[in-house]
């Protein structure tokens, strides 16, 4: 079953993509896109209609806010889940990432198993 | 030497001279002006040590340029002597009263004119060195300032660089411990986990850095909340229970039985209690006793962590809270600390407006204690409130407060059961609820009247459930609520503390 749902990753370090796709695939999750920048990022939520999305908020071109905005905002993609992964993890960013409508908030410091538990519950409601 | 100058305003040419000759005879190099303008138009052109004052004159008398002189930053330092024809009190007094700082008689005799001049002069000369060290110290401390801001900064973007980077690494390292890309071998497993565990000694090393630089910057928000310390307490027990079994350690816990609700930051305070109490199964030994107790007093709330473990000597109880001290450092294996946490600890809880203080026994054991005040209904009222608004201000929003009373509802377990179910219903992360005055008040951020509107009929549909489900309830009970909204109800933030309170 999980091995129908696509994610995407925006996200511009590398390492932590290459990383999480190692992870998310080694749980089943064989369908996932890149990408390294938010005007990227929103182009390929556009063309290929993820079933979930992993959004870094400080990001090249457009920064995560925004994307998470324009996402949240449009009738079309508002239904996708996102969880904003940010190493920002004061209070006052969880509520902004609340405020343009992300799902969850999970801060890098809690590593990306956490990530994963939250995708899975977002993915199974 | 150099002859100190003098300069002396009087619009009368006899009384100047006259003057003159006194102050040249003993010495004094003289400068004459025969108005207020001229007198200060000299004072910015020419270094000046003490001025002579005329009382009376034309256009600007003694006590306007008196006064100038004593308000200039530049000026004010030299020392100004007004000039008086007849000893008239009132004359003298305004005079002094204008900045001036000493006075003469013109009919006085030359030696006691010299005598006063001499004594004005040492006067002055103290003053300019005061003046010139205050500029220095000014400055010195303008720089260090600059620098602390700056400290903090760097610390600040270098712990943010630091953790992207072994967040990675750490991540990398799981992958492969956990087996995902292949199976490895025991000593390749332990080796990695050694490279783990550092990696995270190293995190927590630039959190605790992180925490420090902000705290001392005094921009480490607190997010005060009214909890039951009973609760976190619990969850620091259940997050070492492991641990102390593992070494073989009596652990244990002593609460009241009663709910013991306090206003605190829940993850600091957290942070304090899992400090201590890591402290406390790190320097015990296998079978000794570490004990948390909470004491719940009129004014505050104590809470101890005891442990019979290796203890503290006299010698260094003054320094433990200090930045950076480690003690009772041992070899091999068991957890590093970073010598930062004991300090945290203090200023979290000393934001608290609360104590932290050891009692220790080289050999015998440490008790650390921490205290936090208790706060008064009201105070906790007040509190929430005025961060809703703040809240409400910063974002351009507004903030709802929510009054929920129950008619024929009088036990106080259910009201607290109910205000419980009410505080799951909020969502938001600004949202709370608090019981006061029997009545259950409702925060609610970022709300306007329309969107609270609906949250308050979903809290109230909901209430309704719960009641209904709890079989000890007859079906008179009704709900009585008021809904006030800042801006749009309420201008001011003591506007809707009183209409809440009332």
């Amino acid at each position: 079953m999980a091995d129908s749902k696509r994610i995407l990753i925006i996200e511009d370090e590398k390492d932590i993509v290459n990383l999480l796709k190692i992870r998310l695939i080694s749980r089943g999750y064989t369908d996932v896109i890149c990408a390294y920048d938010g005007q990227e990022g929103l182009d390929l939520a556009h063309r290929q209609l993820p079933d979930l999305i992993i959004l870094d908020l400080m990001l090249p071109k457009i920064d995560g806010y925004k994307v998470c905005r324009m996402l949240k905002f449009s009738d079309k993609y508002k239904h996708i889940p996102i969880i904003i992964y940010s190493a920002r993890s004061q209070a006052e960013d969880k509520k902004l990432a609340q405020d343009c409508g992300a799902d969850a908030y999970i801060s890098k410091t809690l590593g990306h198993e956490v990530l994963l538990d939250k995708l899975q519950q977002l993915l199974s409601k | 030497m150099i002859k100190r100058k003098i300069l002396v305003v009087d619009d009368s040419p006899e009384a100047r001279s006259a003057i003159q000759r006194v102050l040249v005879r003993a010495g004094f190099e003289v400068t004459q002006a025969s108005s207020g303008k001229e007198a200060l138009y000299i004072l910015k052109q020419k270094k000046i040590d003490c001025v002579m004052l005329d009382h009376l004159m034309p256009e600007m008398n003694g006590l306007d340029v008196a006064r100038i002189i004593k308000r200039d930053e530049k000026l004010k330092i030299i020392p100004v002597i007004m000039l008086t024809a007849v000893e008239d009190e009132d004359e003298v007094i305004s005079g002094l009263n204008a900045g001036a700082d000493d006075y003469i008689l013109k009919t006085h005799p030359p030696d006691i004119i010299i005598a006063r001049v001499e004594a004005m002069l040492r006067l002055g000369k103290l003053q300019g060195e005061l003046f010139d060290k205050n500029v220095l110290l000014e400055k010195a401390n303008a720089d260090l300032y600059k620098l602390d801001v700056l400290k903090s900064e760097f610390i600040s973007t270098v712990s943010h660089e630091l953790r992207t980077p072994l967040s990675i690494t750490k991540e990398g390292l799981k992958l492969v411990l956990e087996e995902v890309t292949g199976s490895i071998n025991q000593q390749q497993k332990e080796l990695l986990e050694v490279a783990k565990s550092n990696i995270e000694r190293l995190s927590k090393i630039i959190n605790d850095i992180l925490d420090i630089s902000k705290i001392e910057a005094g921009t480490l928000p607190l997010h005060k909340t009214l909890l039951d310390l009973n609760h976190i307490i619990k969850q620091v027990f259940s997050k070492y229970k492991s641990m102390a079994q593992e070494k073989d350690i009596k652990f244990t816990f002593d609460l009241p039985e009663h709910a013991t609700e306090v206003y605190l930051d829940s993850d600091r305070i957290g942070q304090v209690l899992t400090n201590l109490v890591s402290n406390a199964l790190k320097f015990t030994k296998e079978n000794g006793c570490v004990e948390v107790r909470l004491e719940d007093k009129e004014q505050e709330v104590i809470c101890s962590v005891e442990d019979t473990g290796v203890g503290i000597a006299e010698l260094d109880l003054d320094k433990i809270f200090d930045k950076f001290q480690q003690f009772g450092k041992t070899p091999g294996p068991g957890e590093r600390g970073t010598g930062l946490g004991l300090s945290i600890a203090r200023k979290i809880i000393q934001m608290h407006k609360g104590r932290i203080w050891v009692k220790s026994e080289l050999g015998k054991g440490t008790t650390f204690s921490v205290s936090i005040p208790k706060y008064s209904p009201d105070k906790i009222l007040k509190s929430y409130i005025k961060v809703g608004v703040q809240d409400a201000e910063e974002r351009f929003s507004k903030f709802s407060v929510l009054t929920l009373s129950i008619s024929g509802l009088t036990d106080k377990v259910l009201l607290k059961a109910v205000e419980k179910h009410v505080k799951n219903i909020l969502r938001r992360a600004g949202d709370n609820s608090l019981i006061y005055d029997n009545r259950i008040i409702v925060f609610l951020s970022d709300a306007n009247q329309k969107s609270a509107e609906s949250i308050k009929k979903r809290i109230l549909d909901s209430c309704k459930d719960f009641l209904i489900s709890n079989k000890h309830i007859d079906k008179k009970i009704h709900f009585k609520t008021t809904l006030l909204t800042y801006p749009e109800d309420v201008l001011f933030e003591d506007d809707l503390i009183k209409k809440i309170i009332a």
